[in-house]
């Protein structure tokens, strides 16, 4: 494709939307503005994007579409977003050109999932939960754009899925939904305290992290495990899905179901999650660039193959390195410009080992100050949070390079966590 | 300032108070409040501000003046408006500025984006504000989980009284509108 648009520049023909815009929107923005997706319009006609053309050019410039956090310093992701510059640059070039319009056929785009899913769950459509059109309710001094429901599955045996697609009623108001599968029963006995769809409480159950199963963001709309790997969907589970809306300006009726899908393979690799994290923040009123993070060691060999980030409004930035027994370092996942209602699992384009004795290191940039539009007070107020599983953490979703490893690792995650929990005076955990 | 501005070719869709396709949109009676709210139905920017609309709008008609939705997409239906005025349970006198006579008029470059006007004793109007609405967006992108300041609504409050206030313009955030090519 970059090839292609290099040879149009390099040939100084005049690009028209036939030839080189029309794929420029199938490419990196269809996935969300097709009209019923996560974005509000549909960027698929010449009208709809010429009529807008300069507004494009300003988010383009200032890479806010295709949303895509992570950096370019930490390892290459499948899927990556980003428009390159020289797709920028032919945008651009097409809008100072008059936005001609060429000849071509009109291509209808069909993106249905087949229908071989193995497992489905809902929400109950009859009682949805209604969005406000405004945030405003706070809960526990923080601000309440979550909530987390439980749809059951009910399967009868543990299942390897490869791929959950997730649909809502309200796409433009939901954004990010973090997934637990749970087998514990903990989180329907939650969800039946009161009638009403849901709870307000996040979609942690005990130890196990919301997002241990993926994190979707807005418009991606599920989780695709990379060939080779699955994640293990225990018997008679329930999704646990903390869901994070942001008010679209008008009340939304939300209801929610998903697919999963089995993986053919005969030789996949369980994926199993490794955390690390802060678990609790101490932020004076506009305290800025404040570090946090901790270092771990790695007992086992594993293969990291995706990493779901979690961080508030308040992380600005984020890093997430490894260093090798013998001393090298490797950038795993860098986001400079943290938003979280784009912290969705990313997968690394080829799984990574990470030897035993390896250690795992985490950073975060904290920016409390009331010039930090994200932060929900001005003026800006004390921070003190704590989660049990990390106010801010990274899941590596790795798999052990040993199989008779997994149930040792998941033990030494879980000592960790126990570890962090210990009531200390000490906020640099 | 224009003293009346008439928009022949403004497309009239709502409100019984109008009749006439010549809408003297900046025509009013001295001591008169007349807010002008540019928007578009599918800029995702303006939407999210369609609470702090509706209570302007409360605002403005509880003291006698009027406010009016300036669609600033020149295309844009009389069935999209309304169907959008449904969705969102706002019902407000609009407009489309088909020619964007009105966004040029004031020099709009984003939806959304507020006009602020009172009519002097010689029913002249008079700019008290424009700009954004509220710091609900900081830029596009960039959106706080709750508006903390509320530029429009305070500038209205002083219109009423006859006080301008400071700034009298201030750079509104939102989806930028496309020029007109001819
Ligand atoms: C992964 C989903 C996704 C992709 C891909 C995407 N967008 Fe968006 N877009 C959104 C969402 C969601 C919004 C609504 C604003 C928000 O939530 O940040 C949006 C909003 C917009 C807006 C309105 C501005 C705003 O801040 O509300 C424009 C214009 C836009 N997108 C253009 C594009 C273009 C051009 C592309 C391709 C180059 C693109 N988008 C790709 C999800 C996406």
């Amino acid at each position: 494709m970059i090839e292609l648009l290099l040879c149009a520049i390099q040939e100084s023909q005049q690009p028209t939307w036939h030839n080189d815009i029309y794929p420029l929107m199938l490419s990196h923005c269809q996935e969300c503005h097709d009209g019923h997706g996560a974005g509000p319009f549909e960027l698929l006609t010449y009208e709809s994007v010429s009529n807008r053309a300069s507004f494009i050019v300003e988010l383009l410039d200032a890479k806010l579409m295709p949303p895509w956090l992570p950096s370019q310093k930490g390892l290459p992701l499948q899927g990556e977003r980003c428009m390159s510059e020289q797709q920028i640059e032919l945008f651009k070039s097409w809008v100072s050109n008059g936005k001609l319009k060429g000849e071509g056929p009109e291509i209808i785009v069909c993106n249905e999932e087949p229908n071989t899913y193995k497992l489905s769950g809902q929400t109950n459509p009859q009682t949805p939960w209604i969005i406000p059109a405004e945030s405003g309710i706070r809960w526990h001094e923080g601000v309440l754009d979550k909530r987390t429901f439980v749809l059951p599955i009910g399967n009868s045996g543990t299942v390897k899925a490869n791929k959950v697609v997730y649909q809502t009623t309200a796409p433009q108001a939901v954004q990010m939904v973090g997934f637990v599968f749970d087998g514990s029963g903990q989180g329907v006995e939650v969800d039946n305290w009161d009638a009403e769809p849901g709870y307000e409480m996040m979609g942690d159950i005990g130890w196990v992290p919301s997002g241990v199963h993926g994190k979707i963001g807005p418009g991606s709309g599920g989780i695709h495990i990379p060939k080779g790997y699955y994640i293990e969907i225990p018997t008679e589970s329930h999704l646990i899905a903390e869901t994070h809306f942001r008010p679209t300006g008008k009340e939304e009726q939300l209801s929610s179901s998903v697919r999963i899908w089995e993986t053919s393979e005969s030789d996949a690799r369980k994926l199993l999650p490794i955390l690390t994290m802060i678990r609790r923040i101490v932020l004076e009123p506009e305290e800025q660039h404040a570090v946090e993070g901790e270092s771990i060691q790695l007992e086992h060999d594993v293969d990291v193959v995706g990493i779901t980030p979690r961080a508030g409004a308040e992380c600005e930035s984020m890093r997430l390195s490894a260093t090798m027994p013998e001393g090298k370092e490797v950038i795993l996942l860098d986001i400079q410009k943290w938003d979280p209602h784009y912290g969705e699992t990313v997968f690394l384009e080829s799984p990574v080992r990470l030897p035993m004795g390896s250690v795992i290191t985490s950073r975060w940039v904290y920016n409390n100050s009331a010039s930090n539009p994200r932060n929900p007070f001005n003026p800006s107020k004390n921070v003190d949070l704590a989660r049990r599983t990390g106010i801010a953490h990274f899941i590596l979703h790795s798999a052990a390079a040993e199989s008779n490893d997994e149930e040792a690792i998941l033990a030494w995650n879980l000592k960790l966590l126990r570890q962090r929990q210990r009531p200390t005076n000490n906020s640099n955990e | 300032m224009v003293r009346t501005f008439f928009l022949g070719i403004a497309v009239l869709l709502s409100g019984c108070q109008h009749d006439s396709s010549q809408h003297q949109l900046l025509d009013g009676e001295a001591g008169e409040l007349s807010v002008l709210l540019f928007t578009s139905t599918d800029c995702p920017i303006a939407n999210a501000l369609v609470p702090e609309f509706k209570r302007l709008q409360t605002e403005v008609e509880e003291h006698g003046g009027s406010l009016t939705c300036v669609h600033t997409w020149q295309t844009r239906t009389t069935d999209e408006i309304e169907k959008h005025e449904v969705e969102y349970g706002f019902y407000p006198e609009s407009f489309v500025d088909t020619k964007h006579e009105l966004v040029n008029h004031f020099n709009v470059t984003v939806t959304p984006e507020v006009v602020v006007m009172l009519f002097d004793e010689h029913a002249s109007p008079q700019l008290m504000y424009q700009g954004k609405i509220n710091n609900l967006f900081d830029s596009p992108g960039n959106r706080r989980d709750r508006a903390t300041e509320h530029y429009a609504e305070d500038a209205i409050r002083n219109a009423m009284n006859g006080i301008s206030i400071s700034p009298d313009y201030r750079k509104p955030v939102g989806c930028i509108i496309e020029q007109m090519n001819d």
